[in-house]
């Protein structure tokens, strides 16, 4: 053993408790670091599986493609699996419809994640496997091998096929179809096996994920068959977009990689000024500068790699211990799926690595700087010149600033609250998302795309079915009957009335006869349910036959000429506003039919707001004429209907969903579905912020000590004074307590400040500009700002003071000592 | 009637297998306006009997009366409370605070009693041990036997009863140790200080009326001054 690693053991053993904490710091840090890469992939990985799981996943597909083209797709090198479903008819048991019947290939079982409950997939003639949802339809049980009969009507346009015969039930596929937004594909409910050609088949593909930007060449493989559509992944029931790595991920990880850096900084730098004295000492003796070099880079670098084995074993061992978690307890995959992205782990080692090294090798370039510094009167002159110009300060002030920590430790504080405000904020974001969704879509589901053409016409047969459908408790009809001329009967109203054309024709130009001296209305038409709310809120009742409700909104002019309506009263009172119209309850108003014949209908009530009660944008233009809607069938034709739906919260959701999905050519969205993936989204995040803020308040509270042990000396001779000239001992606690609360206030500030500063820029689309709009449209953090009230800020900040508080407390219970 | 009185006083530090027996049955008064100097050998046992006396360490038995009050049987506030109201304390190593300058150093007590500071007792103190001129000095810019005198202006300004030194010449040369000296020979006869001083130097020690001396614990001699004359 040569006489240099002699020294290093020896100093080692001398400075192990030092040496201890830098090693606890360093280690805490990179496992920070690693862990944190890791919760956000496995996050990432998990969504993947959750999106899998539901929708399946493919890339692309063809209806109905040839031969040909089949075949070049199969052996395109992009494509993983090509898998065909076909529909072959629709399947009726006693006359009523139960599914579509149809075959599905191996592959396209594993595009489309089709999973059996129970039993296989059919292998001969005359057996069926059948959604499970469908088979409760049929009202069966879910028995295999019980005889099913079926007539299937062929879809075929030149014969009108029935096949009718009786099944052997061998499987019952997990429900799957619910998912999958079907709107010009047919999902077969019932498998069969069939050998006969269909006509209508489709073919899904998905891509290898590493040629996934082959889609478009693909695509362009069935130009030549003008007649095929190809539809992309967007069909899927909820939208997907393929998630990139974001660039937002990437400076959440480079800030967390700074604040280790940094926090390795100001330990190192903590730990000079513990040895400040003694490499004084050292060089009187005539220690030389290199050696003294040497022996203080070889002992960091020890500590250093101490802790990178330290931590990466940690880290092994803790991801060990969630993967054997994981797969021990069968946590599915969708659940929570650990994923190690092994580039990432060796990429944030070897960072924390090259950083740490930088921080070494900065701080040995300081001790050389203290070495020369052998009369220290001259420091001491220095901050002799800083105290003298705070004399005013009265002496409690003063004891208090005395105590200060260094700056950097304050930084370092201040950006680990800059990220928990930041995550904080975000996860309010998400909290604000599902109340809004609460807000605007109170109810489960929603039938018919608003203000689109061609009309929807959901028709009351329709509307019946939806409402005997399986968990649904209450449906809400708004109709819309589009625009129709109108004659106010008692007064000739033009000036208003002009003013409301234009409002109109700014949107419906085309359907206005503007040369009539007609006044138009829209007229819509409730069903009697949903007045319930109108009374609540209006304090209306709902019109009974030959009755209607006119809404005139009070309209305001702005500077370019436009007419807005002032629904809510939230535009500026200095506009002109305009409520002169002369419509008065009990007018009578004609509006024209349909098929040229007049109704007549009496103003009952006129409402100036229409609040949040209206599903359509069309319900918020002027003069809407509001019926009860079985008022309307005769003389209007309906043009767009609106249907809220709400489920029973005691029915299984999920069956709700695929009992609903059989209207999705309604347009059908499931606000259920999207609140519930809001919810585990929230639940996710919630979590991930726990465990990186545990770890983070962890790192803070090492740093703190570590800062605290260094000036402890000073702390303790300065108490210890303190208490012999007769202060009592609460009151040196709370002396050590205030200054770590100022302290730690002041972090705190500089944190939520800077934070607050990030979101203002971004609001102000400043990372747009810099072409970082990553950062700005992944999180919506504008809106976040827009919707984001005081109220839950002031909670936000209030919690982290409490949190200041109670770390206060600790640290001055820590460094509160006196010599006895 | 004594002013301070000490009875049957025992001190031991550490646990049983190594414990060193500071004091071992110290018994002594002191009458209100007396100067006793204490004096013996390196570990004798001074500095902890002082610290018992003032009530910073704990004793391990025995009884210490001050004007009638036993310190060692109040709770530990009231102990504190009593200290800074009666007994004024100069160390050897002058326990200033660096960071504060001369008048802040010499407020503090009164800072901690929630009072204002006699700001004529401070001008004559200051005046009497020629520190007028340097009040908004820090100690590190002045000399040992500045910082000493300034140490004993914060004892005096604060509290006149009673005032305990531990060897407060300790680390200056004979000239300002008798500067400190007659400073203290003044505090007891102008302000009827009681003064209990430890310290090595005999010839400071001859100075005063009384002597006591303390060896393994135990005080061993009580010399008027004419008797050591
Ligand atoms: N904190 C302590 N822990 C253990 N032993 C102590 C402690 N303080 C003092 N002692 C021991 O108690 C004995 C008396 O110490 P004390 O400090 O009272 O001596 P002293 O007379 O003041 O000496 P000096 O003249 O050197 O200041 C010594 O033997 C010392 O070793
Ligand atoms: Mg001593």
């Amino acid at each position: 053993m040569n006489n240099t690693s002699q020294i290093v053991l020896l100093v080692w053993k001398r400075h192990w408790k030092r040496n201890r904490f830098l090693l606890s710091v360093f280690t805490l840090a990179l496992l920070v670091l690693l862990l944190s890469s890791f919760l956000v992939t496995s996050k990432a990985a998990t969504t993947q599986e959750q999106r899998k799981e539901s929708y399946g996943s493919w890339h692309l597909c063809f209806t109905s493609p040839s031969e040909g083209l089949i075949n070049k797709i199969e052996n395109h090198i992009a494509v993983k699996y090509a898998g065909a479903m076909s529909a072959i008819g629709e399947g009726f048991s006693n006359g009523v419809p139960v599914g579509t019947v149809g075959t599905v290939d191996d592959d396209m079982i594993k595009i489309g994640r089709l999973k059996l409950l129970a039993g296989s997939w059919p292998t001969a003639e005359k057996e069926i496997a059948v959604e499970e949802a469908y088979l409760l339809r049929m009202g069966l049980s879910l028995d295999l091998g019980q005889t099913i009969a079926l007539e299937v009507h062929v879809c075929d346009e030149e014969t009108d096929d029935i096949i009718i015969d009786e099944y052997e039930l061998v499987g019952i596929v997990r429900n799957y179809s619910a998912n999958w937004n079907n709107g010009l594909l047919s999902l077969v409910n019932i498998f069969v096996e069939w050998d006969k050609e269909t006509k209508s088949t489709t073919y899904y593909c998905e891509l290898y994920p590493k040629y996934e930007k082959a889609i478009d060449d693909i695509k362009n493989l069935s130009t030549t068959d003008p007649s095929i559509s190809v539809l992309s992944n967007d069909r899927t029931y909820l939208s997907y977009e393929a998630k990139e790595e974001s660039l937002s991920d990437y400076v959440v990880r480079s800030t967390i990689a700074l604040i280790e850096v940094f926090a390795g900084a100001v330990v190192v730098e903590i730990d000079l000024r513990n040895r400040r004295q003694e490499i004084l000492v050292l060089r009187r003796i005539g220690m030389t500068k290199t050696y003294l070099l040497r022996t203080y880079f070889l002992e960091l670098s020890t500590v250093l790699i101490l802790s990178v084995v330290i931590g990466n074993l940690a880290f092994v061992l803790l991801v060990s211990l969630i993967y054997g978690v994981c797969y021990g307890l069968g946590v599915g995959k969708t659940v929570f799926y650990p994923t190690l992205n092994v580039r990432h782990y060796i990429l944030a080692s070897a960072l924390f690595l090259a950083g740490s090294v930088v921080v070494i090798l900065f701080s040995a370039l300081r001790l050389s700087e203290i070495t020369k510094k052998t009369n220290t009167f001259h420091e001491a002159k220095r901050s002799m010149k800083r105290l003298r110009s705070k004399k005013y300060r009265s002496i409690l002030v003063k004891l208090v600033y005395i105590r200060r920590r260094t700056t950097s430790l304050i930084i370092v504080s201040a950006l680990i609250f800059c990220i928990a405000f930041i995550t904080g904020v975000r996860v309010l974001d998400t909290v604000h998302e599902l109340k809004v969704s609460l807000d605007y879509y109170p109810y489960d589901y929603s039938f018919g795309l608003l203000g689109t053409t061609p009309y929807y016409e959901i028709g009351e047969e329709k509307i019946d079915g939806i409402r005997s459908a399986y968990g649904v408790k209450d449906i809400l009809v708004f109709s819309d009957h589009g625009y129709r001329n109108a004659l106010f009967m008692q007064q000739d109203d033009k000036a208003y009335r002009d003013m409301i054309k234009r409002i109109h024709s700014y949107e419906w130009a085309e359907e206005l006869n503007s040369n009539s001296d007609d006044s138009f209305v829209s007229v819509v038409g409730v069903s009697s349910n949903a007045w319930e709310e109108y009374e609540n809120v209006l304090g209306i009742k709902a019109p009974s036959s030959g009755e209607a409700i006119l809404y005139l909104p009070d309209l305001v002019e702005n500077e370019r000429g436009v007419l807005l309506c002032d629904d809510l009263g939230t535009i500026d009172g200095s506009l002109n506003r305009i409520r002169n119209h002369s419509v008065n309850v009990g007018d009578k108003i004609s509006v024209m039919g349909d098929y040229g014949e007049i109704a007549y209908f009496t103003v009952k009530y006129i409402i100036y707001s229409q609040l949040d009660l209206a599903p359509s944008w069309r319900f918020y233009y002027p003069y809407v004429l509001m019926c009860n809607s079985v008022d309307l069938k005769d003389s209007f034709e309906e043009r767009f209907t609106y249907v809220a739906v709400y489920s029973d919260p005691k029915a299984i959701g999920y069956q709700t969903d695929v009992e609903l999905s059989r209207f999705s050519d309604l347009g059908m969205s499931n606000h259920r579905l999207e609140r519930k993936n809001m919810i585990s989204d929230l639940v996710s995040q919630i979590v991930i912020t726990a465990i990186i803020m545990v770890l983070m308040v962890l790192l803070l509270f090492f740093l703190w000590m570590g800062a605290e042990d260094a000036n402890g000396r000073k702390t303790k001779q300065i108490n210890t004074i303190l208490w012999q000239e007769g202060m009592e001992k609460e009151r040196l606690l709370l002396l050590d307590f205030l200054s770590s609360f100022i302290d730690l206030m002041k972090a705190l500030m500089t944190g939520c400040l800077s934070a607050s500063l990030v979101l203002i820029l971004r609001g102000m689309y400043l990372f747009d500009y810099l072409g970082l709009s990553s950062i700005t449209k992944q999180n919506r953090l504008l809106w976040a700002i827009s919707t984001i009230d005081f109220g839950e800020i002031i909670v936000l900040l209030v919690l982290k003071v409490v949190f200041v508080l109670c770390f206060a407390y600790f640290i001055a219970r820590y460094i509160n000592s006196i010599e006895e | 009637m004594a002013f301070i009185s000490v009875k049957d006083m025992y001190k031991t530090y550490g646990s049983e297998k190594n414990a060193a027996h500071a004091l071992n049955g110290v018994s002594l008064s002191i009458s209100m306006g007396e100067f006793v100097v204490l004096i013996g050998k390196s570990g004798s046992g001074k500095t902890t009997l002082l610290n018992v006396i003032s009530g910073l360490s704990v004793p391990s038995s025995g009884e210490v009366l001050i004007n009638n009050t036993s310190i060692w049987k109040l709770s530990d506030k009231e102990r504190t409370v009593f200290r800074r109201k009666n007994i004024g304390m100069v160390y050897q190593d002058y326990s200033l605070i660096p960071d504060f300058t001369v008048k802040e150093n010499i407020e503090l007590p009164s800072y901690i009693d929630n009072r204002k500071m006699d700001v004529y007792l401070y001008d004559s103190v200051l005046e009497l041990l020629e520190l007028k001129d340097k009040d908004d000095k820090f100690p590190n810019e002045l000399s040992g036997g500045e910082q000493q005198r300034v140490a004993f202006a914060r004892a005096i300004v604060n509290k006149t009863k009673l005032l305990l030194a531990d060897e407060p010449t300790g680390n200056l040369d004979s000239v300002s140790a008798q500067e400190i000296m007659n400073i203290l020979k003044r505090c007891w006869m102008e302000f009827g200080m009681t003064i209990l001083m430890v310290t090595h130097d005999l010839d400071l020690a001859k100075q005063a009326p009384r002597i006591l001396t303390i060896k393994d614990g135990i005080i061993e001699q009580d010399l008027k001054v004419f008797e050591l004359l």
